[in-house]
């Protein structure tokens, strides 16, 4: 479905009136998110879009279906070509009763890999995506349909293991369905959270994620996130994430693509409302030769303060720096800055946040 | 550490341009009689002849003939956005074919052939055994000095990967658009280059997306 940006307004205040209308209903949460972000860009090509605009605004519902399972639908409208496209993010059925130990879904989801995909784009400590996930997952994060279980590996310690198989149709932005693949997308994640007493809690989790397209493209994407956090009551003292992504793909018997890519994100609370941030980006073609056979260095790299003001859970404000430098053979270096604004507000309910 | 890196680079870049000017000197065209030639530098990038170019002429600014070239720079990435800018013009009987995400080869790549057969200007994008034909795009030929000024905007990271067309001569006018007519799919490599016949290449270099859209 899509709109002219002059119904975004429409969109929001409908939003609210009909969170508010159907609160009252008995078991369903319903919630809307709308973050808005405003940037100007400065330098070689930076990619900025100099304007404000509704990055998304999205309504979600969610809750028990009955004694049994738990539905969720979310439904998003993102700019696309100038107008707000509206699409299903998330609907799924899912249940962490049926079977014990064991939680699933079945439906369209994030996939449950890395740290970023697995979050709402709203729910992210920065605002501008990291290159390493622009690059492998898209602005926002990989959607598919499929089924994802999670069990408890019964060891000393906690080991979640994660397993996903979704249609695999499609991998990252298309405008199509796309084609049946060879091999559907399939993943696996295992995590442990462990804490650390008094310094906070830390969770670390490997990905890997496959796939063959119908055009014969495979890919394999290895992962490995890292976050922590030291939470003193109602204040997040300090917040540390890390991602760190390998890439390996090849199309029938043609030479493979090899690319790595990482961000670090580390994040000081100075007071409940108040912190303040700075990350880093990297990504790197590890394998990319000329034609002549000369081995070519390619990369990215940059830098992101970020400072943020959180009054509640239903509203973040942000700015940030971003200063990027990009060298590609063939095309001029680019160095280039930008500078961002973000306002996020939720009304209504909220799902619980993920660590 | 970013001019850092550009200052090392400094001698790199010296010596790749010292050696491309030792291939290029000594006239805009080749031996004929050769095989293969070295390095050549045409339209400001560092290109590569491949196969027989008995029937390739090359100078700074063109190539006529026959024959095919590789660029020796590849594009950014398997999973990246290119755009090219051609202007060419073609004998009858003969064709121009621009290959995109390929390997060093002209091998596995996207293809747009642009053939004249009979006063008919025939345009076909393709990949492998999938062909989709093109209609009015004769729109792109001038016909007073029958050249043909073509863009030519490949968004590869999507599957399929998205095609867009444009005339560079009307302030880049859309004419195009694969989501209308059908995509080859994606190329297995990560060169460019270009194989024709019978013609001349007025024009073959990168230029920037016109066609970005938020993903």
């Amino acid at each position: 479905m899509r709109m002219t940006s002059k119904t975004w307004a429409l969109v929001v205040f409908w939003a609210s009136t009909f969170c508010t209308a159907l609160q009252a209903t008995e078991n369903i949460n319903i919630g809307a998110a709308v973050d808005m972000v405003a940037n100007k860009g400065f330098g070689d090509d930076a990619p900025s879009d100099d304007r404000l605009f509704i990055r998304s605004a999205e309504i979600s519902l969610f809750g028990p279906a009955d004694h049994l399972f738990d539905g969720r639908l979310t439904l998003a409208a993102h700019p696309e070509d100038g107008a707000a496209k509206l699409e299903v993010h998330e609907a799924f059925i899912g249940s962490s009763r049926l079977i014990p130990h064991i939680r699933f879904k079945v439906g369209q989801f994030f996939l449950g890999v890395g740290r970023l995909n697995q979050l709402h784009q709203h729910e992210w400590a920065f605002i501008e995506t990291p290159t390493v996930h622009k690059m492998f997952f898209g602005s926002e994060g990989v959607i598919d349909a499929g089924g994802e279980v999670s069990f408890a590996i019964p060891t000393s310690f906690p080991l979640e293991l994660t397993l996903g198989l979704t249609n695999g149709w499609t991998f990252g932005h298309s405008h199509t369905e796309g084609k049946n693949p060879d091999i559907p997308t399939h993943y696996a994640r295992v995590s442990s959270l462990q804490s650390l007493g008094d310094p906070g809690d830390i969770q670390v989790g490997t990905s890997y994620l496959g796939r063959k397209s119908k055009e014969k493209k495979r890919t394999h994407l290895l992962g490995l996130d890292v976050t922590f956090k030291d939470k003193r009551g109602t204040r997040l003292r300090w917040l540390v994430e890390t991602e760190n992504w390998f890439r390996h793909e090849r199309t029938g018997g043609a030479e493979a693509e090899m690319t790595y890519g990482k961000y670090l994100y580390a994040q000081y609370g100075i007071t409940d409302e108040w912190a303040v941030g700075v990350g880093t980006n990297l990504f790197v073609y590890l394998n990319k030769e000329s034609a002549s056979g000369r081995h070519l260095r390619d990369q990215t790299f940059g830098a992101f303060p970020v400072v943020s003001y959180i009054p509640s859970h239903y509203v973040q404000l942000r700015t940030a720096y971003q200063i990027e430098a990009q060298r590609l053979s063939g095309e001029k270096d680019r160095l280039h800055h930008m500078i961002s604004a973000q306002a996020i507000f939720t009304l209504g309910a909220h799902s619980e946040h993920k660590f | 550490m970013w001019k850092r890196r550009l200052r090392s680079l400094t001698p790199h870049l010296l010596l790749t341009g010292g050696l491309t000017l030792s291939a290029c000197g000594g006239g805009s065209t080749p031996d004929p009689t050769a095989d293969k030639l070295d390095s050549v530098m045409i339209f400001g990038a560092k290109a590569i002849p491949l196969g027989n170019t008995q029937k390739l002429q090359i100078s700074e600014d063109h190539l006529s003939g026959s024959g095919e070239i590789i660029f020796d720079q590849p594009l950014p990435g398997m999973n990246s956005s290119s755009a090219f800018l051609l202007g060419l013009k073609i004998e009858e009987g003969g064709f121009v074919e621009i290959h995109a995400y390929c390997s060093s080869r002209l091998e596995g790549g996207i293809r747009l052939r642009i053939e004249l057969n009979n006063q008919n200007w025939n345009f076909v994008l393709s990949r492998e055994e999938v062909e989709i034909p093109l209609r009015n795009l004769e729109v792109l030929v001038d016909p007073s000095s029958g050249e043909l000024d073509l863009g030519l905007e490949i968004h590869h990271q999507e599957t399929p990967a998205h095609i867009l067309l444009w005339n560079p001569l009307a302030n880049d006018t859309f004419i195009l658009d694969t989501l209308d007519v059908g995509s080859p799919g994606n190329g297995s490599g990560r060169f460019w280059g270009i194989r024709f016949h019978q013609a001349k290449i007025l024009r073959a270099e990168r230029t920037n997306i016109r066609y970005a859209h938020d993903e």
